[in-house]
Formats: C-alpha cells, sequence, structure tokens
C-alpha cells in the first residue's frame, strides 16, 4: 500500500516515514500544500494524512480541491487546531478521520489501516487462500504451517493483489500502490518481485495468474 | 444566589409611566385650568348683565313680564349656564382617560428604540457577538444605539484576539511536543530497542511524560478560553448519572459505589459539554482525595430544587474531608493540598479551577465543605434559567 504524508515539518514527517515503511508501506512525503495536492493529484494513494497548517495552500484547501478533482482517496487529517469549528470544516471538506496533535503513533497506524480496509475489496483482517494465510494487522504470511519471510516489495504485492481481488493489475498500477515516487517507471523490479514472491509462495504458479498483456491477478 | 430575574419592570417604576402621567397631567391640569377659566368669565359676564337680557330674539321684544318677575330671566340664564358648567366639569372625566391614553401611547412610541436595544442588550449573551443594531432615530436613543454598536464590536475583537492567541499558543506548544513524541514512538517501536527491556521502560517514562504536558497543555488552554454555554434541556437523573458512569469507566475508578438521590422529573438547561467536564472534575478529584481509609470511593449524588429559583447539585464523598486551611483556596488555579507537589497523587490543581468557571459561566455557584459524619461534600448551584423563546 502507498500512502502520502503532508506536513509542514520534517521532524513529524521523518519519523512517520520510517514507522509506515517499517510496516510495508510506500510513503511519499510533502512539506507544503501546494506540492501535497500535485501528488495526490498524479497518483492514486491508498490514503493521504493530512495535515490542516500548512504553507502555501492549507489541509482544508487541499482536501477541497482534491475532491473537487475528483480524487477518492481517504484523507485523515492531523491537526493541533482542535476547535469543533476546524474538526467540522475538515469533514465537510472532504477528510474521513481526525486526529488531534499530540497523537498516538499506534492509533494512527491502526486508523490509516482502518481507512485502507474500508476501501479494499476485503474487510478481513485475515485472508486464507488455499494454504495461503495472510494476517494483514500482523503482517504475518504462513503457507500451511510454514511461515514466509518476504520483503516489504513481496508484501506489498502479495496485499495489493488480495486486498484487489477480482480485478487484474496492471505492473503499473502495482508500481504505482507499492512503490514510493522515488522508482523509475521504466524498471523491471515489478517482474522481478513477482518471480521472486512467486518462490517463495506461489511455486506452481496456480496462484497469482499472469494475463499476458493486462497485468496479475490472484486466482 | 441566583443572579439577573428576567428584566420584567412594575409599571409604575418604568419611565413609561412617569412620561405618560408627566404628560397626561400637564394636558390635563391645562385643560381643567382653561375650562375653569372660561368657566369664571362666562360667570362673570352673565352676572354683570342686567335682568332683562339686551338682545332677546325678535319674537320675544314685545313680550310684557312684570318688573318684579324679570329676575326669573336671570335665573333660568344662570340655570342653564349651570348646566353648561355641570357637562364641561363631567367631560373632564373622559378626558383625563383620553389624555392618559394617549400619553401612554405616544410615550411607547417614543421609548421604542430604548425597548429595542434593551432586548439585544438581553440577547447578547446568546447571539453571536458583535451584534450590531438599527439606528433608527436621530436623537439622544440613536447615539445610545451606536454607542451601543460600537462596545459591541469591541468585545467580538477583544474576544476574537483571545480565541486567535489561544489557537496559536496551542499550535506553538502541540507541535513541539508532537515531534518529541512521534520520534520517541518510532525509536521505541524499533526490533533493537524493542529487545532492550531497560531501554523500553525509559522509552515508556519519556513518551508518558510527554502525554501529561499533553493533557496539563489542554487543561491550561481550557482554562484560558473564555467559556461561552450553549444550553439544552435536559433530564437531570438520565443526564448525572450517564456523565458520572462515563467518567468512571474512561478513567478506570477501581471500588465506586453511587448512590443517586435525584427528583424524577427533574429537568435544568445547561451546556451538557462544559458541564460534564465539571462534573468528571469533581469525581477524579474525589477519586484522588475522597476514598475511605479501605480505598472505597461511596460517593452520593444529590439533585434537588430550591424554592424555585435554583437547582442543586450535591457530590459527597466519605473520605477524610478536606483540610481547613485549604477550603477557601480549593478552587484556585494550581492549588493542590500536597503543596510539595510529589507526583504520590498526580494532578496539577486546575481540574477544581475550571469547574468553577464553569460553573460561573452558567451564572451558577460552587462550594465546598466538610460533612460532619464525615467526608467533603461539593455543591453547584446553578439558577433556573427561563429560556426565551429564540
Amino acid at each position: 500500500m502507498r500512502i502520502l504524508i503532508v506536513d509542514d515539518e520534517q521532524s513529524i514527517v521523518r519519523p512517520l516515514k520510517i514507522a509506515f515503511e517499517n510496516r510495508a508501506f510506500a510513503v511519499d512525503t510533502a512539506l507544503d500544500g501546494q506540492s501535497g495536492f500535485e501528488l495526490a493529484n498524479i497518483s492514486n494513494y491508498d490514503c493521504i494524512v493530512l495535515d490542516l497548517n500548512l504553507p502555501k495552500y492549507d489541509g482544508i484547501e487541499v482536501a477541497k480541491k482534491l475532491r473537487a478533482n475528483g480524487v477518492t482517496s481517504p484523507i485523515l487529517m492531523l491537526t493541533a487546531r482542535d476547535l469543533k469549528r476546524n474538526v467540522w470544516e475538515g469533514f465537510e471538506s472532504g477528510a474521513d478521520d481526525y486526529l488531534t496533535k499530540p497523537f498516538d503513533l499506534k492509533e494512527l497506524m491502526l486508523r490509516v489501516d482502518a481507512l485502507i480496509r474500508r476501501n479494499s475489496k476485503t474487510l478481513d483482517t485475515v485472508v486464507e487462500i488455499g494454504k495461503l494465510k495472510i494476517n494483514f494487522s500482523k503482517q504475518v504470511v504462513t503457507v500451511g504451517s510454514e511461515v514466509i519471510i518476504l520483503n516489504n516489495k513481496e508484501y506489498g504485492i502479495l496485499e495489493y493483489l488480495t486486498k484487489n481481488r477480482g480485478r487484474v493489475i496492471s505492473s503499473e498500477e502495482l508500481l504505482e500502490h507499492v512503490w514510493d515516487s522515488e522508482i523509475d517507471s521504466f524498471t523491471q523490479t515489478v517482474r522481478t518481485n513477482i518471480k521472486t514472491l512467486r518462490q517463495k509462495v506461489d511455486n506452481d504458479k496456480k496462484l497469482i495468474i499472469n494475463y499476458r498483456g493486462k497485468g496479475y491477478a490472484i486466482n | 444566589m441566583p443572579s439577573t430575574k428576567s428584566n420584567t419592570l412594575p409599571f409604575y417604576k418604568s419611565v413609561r409611566f412617569k412620561l405618560t402621567l408627566f404628560y397626561s397631567v400637564l394636558v390635563y391640569l391645562f385643560t381643567v385650568f382653561f375650562v375653569l377659566a372660561i368657566n369664571l368669565s362666562i360667570n362673570n359676564y352673565f352676572e354683570s348683565l342686567p335682568d332683562r337680557p339686551a338682545n332677546l330674539p325678535p319674537r320675544f321684544q314685545n313680550i310684557q313680564i312684570e318688573p318684579d318677575q324679570q329676575h326669573l330671566f336671570r335665573e333660568i340664564r344662570l340655570a342653564d349656564l349651570k348646566e353648561v358648567q355641570r357637562r364641561s366639569l363631567i367631560a373632564l372625566v373622559p378626558l383625563a382617560l383620553i389624555s392618559f391614553g394617549t400619553g401612554y401611547v405616544m410615550s411607547g412610541v417614543f421609548l421604542r428604540p430604548v425597548k429595542k436595544l434593551q432586548s439585544h442588550f438581553d440577547t447578547l449573551d446568546e447571539k453571536e457577538l458583535g451584534f450590531q443594531v438599527d439606528v433608527t432615530t436621530d436623537d439622544e436613543f440613536g447615539q445610545l444605539t451606536t454607542s451601543f454598536n460600537e462596545l459591541s464590536k469591541r468585545l467580538k475583537n477583544s474576544f476574537d484576539l483571545q480565541t486567535r492567541f489561544i489557537q496559536d499558543a496551542s499550535h506553538e506548544i502541540k507541535t513541539p511536543l508532537t515531534i518529541i513524541k512521534t520520534n520517541l514512538e518510532v525509536i521505541a517501536d524499533d526490533k533493537k530497542i524493542a529487545k532492550d527491556t531497560q531501554l523500553t521502560s525509559i522509552m515508556a517514562d519519556v513518551v508518558g511524560s510527554v502525554d501529561r504536558l499533553k493533557d496539563l497543555t489542554n487543561q491550561l488552554l481550557d482554562l484560558s478560553r473564555d467559556k461561552k454555554i450553549k444550553s439544552e434541556t435536559v433530564l437531570c437523573s438520565e443526564y448525572l448519572k450517564e456523565v458520572i458512569e462515563n467518567v468512571i469507566k474512561n478513567s478506570n475508578l477501581e471500588k465506586t459505589n453511587v448512590k443517586y438521590e435525584i427528583g424524577k422529573d427533574l429537568s435544568f438547561s445547561v451546556d451538557q459539554n462544559l458541564l460534564s467536564v465539571a462534573i468528571g472534575n469533581i469525581i477524579l478529584n474525589a477519586s484522588k482525595y475522597g476514598r475511605t481509609k479501605s480505598g472505597d470511593l461511596k460517593l452520593k449524588v444529590v439533585a434537588k430544587e430550591v424554592e424555585g429559583e435554583e437547582i442543586q447539585l450535591e457530590f459527597s464523598d466519605a473520605g477524610p474531608g478536606i483540610q481547613k486551611d485549604a477550603i477557601s483556596n480549593l478552587f484556585d488555579r494550581f492549588y493542590t493540598v500536597d503543596s510539595s507537589r510529589s507526583r504520590t497523587v498526580s494532578g496539577y490543581g486546575l481540574g477544581l479551577a475550571i469547574c468553577k468557571q464553569i460553573v460561573e459561566a452558567h451564572k451558577g455557584e460552587i462550594s465546598a465543605e466538610n460533612v460532619k459524619t464525615c467526608g467533603a461534600k461539593f455543591v453547584i448551584r446553578l439558577p433556573i434559567r427561563h429560556n426565551k423563546e429564540n
């Protein structure tokens, strides 16, 4: 899953990026409202964490503009200002959730998870497909009784394919949702990671199907 | 003691009455004087006339009347005059009513801008600050209205400034707190740190401190915020039970037992959110200082109406009571009984100060006393407000 964090404090953005990357998220960041808006307009993020107090455009404006442009990514607003009026304004401009600073990191991550879960095809925190079992909340993957160690990108691909089961996902889409903006779009990395992922969980190639010219899907 | 009663002025004290009286008495006296003067002069005129009127109509000219009967003319004329006088005097009665009536109506029209201003003053609490009244007259009342509008604007400005200051201060303090907390939590999350129990507990202590700073900041900001209340009518028993159960649950208060003595149909008009904060603080205070020797918190909550003027809420515990020298300072900011500020009992001494602010924003009173048998009792008195129709 890929998220965008928009906050003008680098000292808050950096630890948040580390924390989410440790949980196999791809994280893009922006330090002002304008860059935040531009990034969210281009890429389809699975969640946007948006501070209210931003230079250039404030959080409310960013949310309004994104919704006006048809961006449907869930938005979680962060702010130190907690007047009821600000909270209402936040929701009215298109936010899906709201946390006041200082927040509990764990709470922020659980809320982001919840927003992403809402948007995905499955609300389950544990999914079983044949012998494969994925526990999303604990981020543990098992085949039968054996625990499989996946790297962040392999886990990210498996998670995205599973949560969008029933659709064929193109390489571009995988790139957009599992990698952050630092990636070069002409890379072979999706193919490479699908290969290594299959080696680990789907040796007989029955689980992850490659639809030539279209993309991949979970069976 | 309950403050501002509804503004009904007895009529005999009002300016309107004085104006009406002044106007009608003046008109009346003038008319009476006029009538009497006319009557007097007519009287004199008639008295001065000879017995036989000089200007009799032609057909009476040739009537012969004996000299000793000529006084009859005079008597008839005087009798007629007396009748006119009698009628004019009787007319003075309805005149009194008419002059008073027109005086009353006129003074009402005249005083209309005053009434309008007064009703706006009354609603200033509930309406938006900065409310402006239309200036409709060009006189002293118009000037008064203009002054009111200026005052209203100034009040709103200072209120806005204060709110903005508090929000800015809030942001300035909470941002570094957030930086500290989030970075610490990420470090504590690190697998290497998580394995080291000593480091983990150190991190937990530091993060806990940041949380306490956060709570203190919120309380301080709460205290410095002006309390504008939004009242709703609620049923006392439901409301109090819900608020107290929530406090006990959310703060994990153990060994608590609450007894309620609340009139079944008793209701009051309060700001539900603010008052719940005040009540919560009293309960938390009781939990800290009002437990029995065995550690039980035994609360008694009483709500009753007093003389149709106030609602009285009483919160009693069965603890050691309040130290004598503490009672007068109990509701001061940062006052804690344990003056060394050691952390055996947590708290910054702001909870009761916040209670006092909230109760006073409702135009009520809060006090504390020791109950003779044992324990402390907190009493909140709220005036019964007669809600105006909005």
